[in-house]
């Protein structure tokens, strides 16, 4: 069943998402998310889902945190204030190994900002938005059709690695529309339940990530958010049990970071002008290499974790290294890591609404 | 008559004494300390009406008032 | 010898409870599986347990034998929501203190029992946050000296069990620890004559180690003293107001049998939509 639609990329997460089979959704109104949860409350009842307006963003993190224990695949979205409300919920589900994915369609901030103009200023939020060591995974699509793409890579992710994923997502994606092909999932990653002496909460092998039991099928399983072992029981004191709880869950996501990272090369690949980018900067930056040659656009569709390795390796050798960002710098961190940062030229912009443009990097790649 | 009889599980008592104090007959008293617990354990020293209010109000479900009749 | 009742639906391995001697927790425990037991419910598969953070929340977790959810800080009602409808086939209860479900959860209940959710809560009303370490809770007297009122309560409680029977839950009632047989009973009726909608029961149990220990009081003088302090609502409401200022109005508040969230929204879709 291959459709062509004329989608925002809001729109098209729900049609991803119900194609990954997510049958869970609960939210609380927020620009500029709010379609994506108008079309869900529409459409999954017609495929068998739930759907639930929460009082807050506080209740709707924690009932899709009870909605995928309870077997179903389930999501929410929302845009910085909801996001931030969210964040306890979010580390709880980081701990607990709850498969769920959370939207967040970037708004300029801080606090209520600008409700309607498009931002980049979630990036380090979405990584280390909570307290504690914890690791999730961060995406971030380019356009409407990489918001139906991803989005079922989000929920296969989730699922594979029990591990919450921060859809993160640009307002100029989340409203701009475009010919989306509805082509179906390749593939679904199916939940695995654990087998008669398989604990819920651990694994020999870190990499491989415990079964989940579904609730109701006599598991009797232990969910806790506080330190416990691998069959649930908390043990509040012991440094043997909390080091390795934590090391394990993120072992399990940075040892996998192969499996797990994704970026793509545009333009030039030999290039020693590099522009690094994610999300709504990106289409720019395309086109901006295009236009002057000679330059390579490294494009992270992963933003967390972050493969500082593969970055590096297609930094070496680099020029002029070129990082757009529509906030005052965060992605820039992560370039600096592995790049001299005098050798860096930022363009950062905030605020009403207005991308960068080509024009913009041009001059930046040509000074 | 019946007979009643108080069986404490003393691997779960913490010596709270409710069950000394709600007795309506004063069937049970404190005997000693128990040193794998570290706490008082009751035992019987009365008649037990069979009301069972110890064994509902002991919040470590360590009384069984069992009919011996 | 003979096995307590209880024990079938516990967690042996684990026991005895965390709670400090005499915690009125264990007391409630009793009601609840005495009433399980009288259901005729041998185990508790179906049944899954949600709480937040506190003292009482560590009632199902790690204690109950079932699935438990065990979330955090005044979060226990939503996580219950979701499981509850991605699962409607499945008996869901959230047990929780007075500082988790009324105070830094209390937004969730009010709309919970407002949507009539199909859940039933819990409460303990235990008068302070006891697991923190015995400061004022919304439910802790005027006046009453706490590690955070050390001059006296400047606040009133918050009277939980009316503002839910405020709402369109369906079923809401206050016992005291002490009325072990009714609240037992109303275990009972929250999950038998009454199972859909939103059943609220509050259980006035104050905490033994920083209210009644801090009263010069053993937990069992204080049981004593609450059989007599706690009475029926239809007596006390014909109380002097200095009267009720002593006494604690217990009983059912509200019981009505209304269709509860899931199956009114599954009524809109089927409406809407026509039966597949
Ligand atoms: C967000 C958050 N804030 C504060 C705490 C600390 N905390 C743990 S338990 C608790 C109070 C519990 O009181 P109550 O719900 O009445 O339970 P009780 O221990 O009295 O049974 C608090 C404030 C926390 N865990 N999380
Ligand atoms: S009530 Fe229970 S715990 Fe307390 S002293 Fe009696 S037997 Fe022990
Ligand atoms: S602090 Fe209070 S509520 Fe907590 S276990 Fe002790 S007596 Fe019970
Ligand atoms: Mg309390």
């Amino acid at each position: 069943m291959t459709e062509r639609l004329f989608l925002s990329g809001n729109e098209a997460i729900v049609y991803g998402a119900i194609d990954a089979g997510c049958r869970f959704y609960a939210g609380y109104p927020i620009t500029p998310s709010s379609e994506i949860m108008h079309l869900m409350a529409k459409e999954l009842p017609r495929v068998g889902g739930v759907f639930i307006q929460a009082e807050d963003e506080l209740a709707a993190i924690n009932m899709i945190i009870g909605a995928s224990w309870a077997g179903l695949k389930s999501m929410t979205a929302t845009s910085g204030p909801g996001f931030s409300l969210m964040q306890e919920g979010i580390g709880y589900a980081v701990m607990t190994e709850t498969p769920l994915v959370i939207v967040d369609v970037m708004r300029a901030g801080p606090a209520t900002g600008q409700a309607t103009k498009s931002a980049q200023g979630d990036l380090m939020q979405a990584r280390w938005g909570r307290h504690g060591d914890q690791y999730l995974v961060v995406i971030a699509p380019m356009t409407p059709q990489e918001a139906y793409d991803l989005i079922i890579e989000a929920f296969n992710i989730a699922e594979a690695y029990r591990v919450p994923v921060v859809f993160l997502m640009d307002e100029f994606i989340g409203h701009g529309r475009e010919i989306v092909v509805r082509r179906g999932a390749d593939k679904l990653v199916v939940r695995r339940k654990p087998s008669d002496h398989e604990p819920p909460f651990g694994s020999k092998d870190p990499r491989i990530p415990p079964p989940m039991p579904r609730l109701g099928e006599g598991h009797y399983v232990l969910v806790t958010g506080s330190t416990h072992n691998e069959w649930g029981y908390r043990d509040v004191h012991g440094f043997e049990t909390h080091y390795k709880l934590v090391t394990r869950l993120k072992e399990k996501i940075w040892d996998n970071i192969d499996k797990i990272f994704k970026y793509k090369v545009y333009g030039d690949p030999d290039a020693r002008r590099i522009i690094v980018c994610f999300g709504s900067t990106c289409r720019p930056a395309i086109d901006a290499a295009e236009r002057v040659g000679g330059t390579k656009v490294l494009r992270l569709i992963t933003l967390w974790p972050l493969n500082y390795d593969k970055l590096a390796e297609e930094l070496s050798g680099a020029g002029k290294v070129v990082v757009p960002e529509l906030n005052l710098g965060q992605l820039v961190y992560d370039v600096a890591q592995v790049y001299p940062r005098s050798k860096i030229r930022v363009i950062n912009k905030v605020g009403g609404g207005i991308p960068i443009y080509p024009s913009e990097i041009i001059k930046v790649l040509e000074a | 008559m019946a007979h009643y009889k108080v069986f404490i599980n003393k691997k779960l008592c913490k010596g709270c004494g409710i069950c000394i104090e709600i007795c309506p007959r004063n069937a049970l008293r404190f005997n000693g300390i128990n040193p794998e617990t570290g706490y008082r354990n009751p035992e019987q020293v009365g008649e037990c009406i069979g009301c069972r209010q110890c064994m509902w109000y002991c919040p470590d479900q360590a009384i069984v008032v069992v009919d011996e009749q | 010898m003979a096995e307590h009742f209880g024990l079938k639906y516990l967690r042996k391995e684990v026991l005895p409870t965390a709670f400090c001697p005499g915690c009125y927790n264990g007391i409630l425990m009793n009601a609840l599986f005495q009433a399980f037991m009288e259901l005729g419910i041998e185990d508790l598969k179906r049944f899954v347990f949600v709480s937040g953070i506190g003292c009482s929340s560590w009632i199902p977790s790690p204690f109950i034998k079932a699935d438990s959810l065990h979330t955090l800080h005044g979060r226990a009602i939503p996580v219950a929501t979701g499981v509850k409808l991605a699962n409607p086939e499945l008996n869901v209860i959230v047990i929780g203190g007075d500082g988790d479900l009324a105070s830094i959860g209390g937004n969730h209940l009010l709309h919970a029992a407002r949507r009539n959710m199909d859940l039933l809560v819990i409460m303990i009303n235990n008068q302070v946050y006891g697991m923190t370490r015995g400061q004022a809770a919304p439910t802790t007297p005027h006046g009453m000296i706490t590690p955070t009122t050390p001059y006296g309560n400047p606040e009133r409680p918050m009277d939980v069990a009316s503002i839910i029977a405020g709402t369109n839950a369906n079923y809401v009632a206050r016992w005291c620890i002490s009325q072990y047989i009714p609240l037992k009973n109303s275990i009972k009726d929250a999950l038998s004559r009454y199972s859909r909608g939103f059943r609220f029961i509050e259980v006035y149990a104050p905490c033994v180690t920083y209210v009644v220990r801090r009263e010069g009081k053993t937990p069992g003088e204080k049981l004593k003293e609450l059989m007599k302090k706690c009475i029926r609502i239809e007596t006390w409401k014909n109380m002097s107001r200095e009267e009720r200022e002593k006494h604690v109005a217990t009983g059912v508040f509200k019981a009505e049998d209304k269709p509860g969230f899931i199956e009114t929204y599954n009524k809109y879709i089927a409406q809407a939509l026509g039966e597949k």
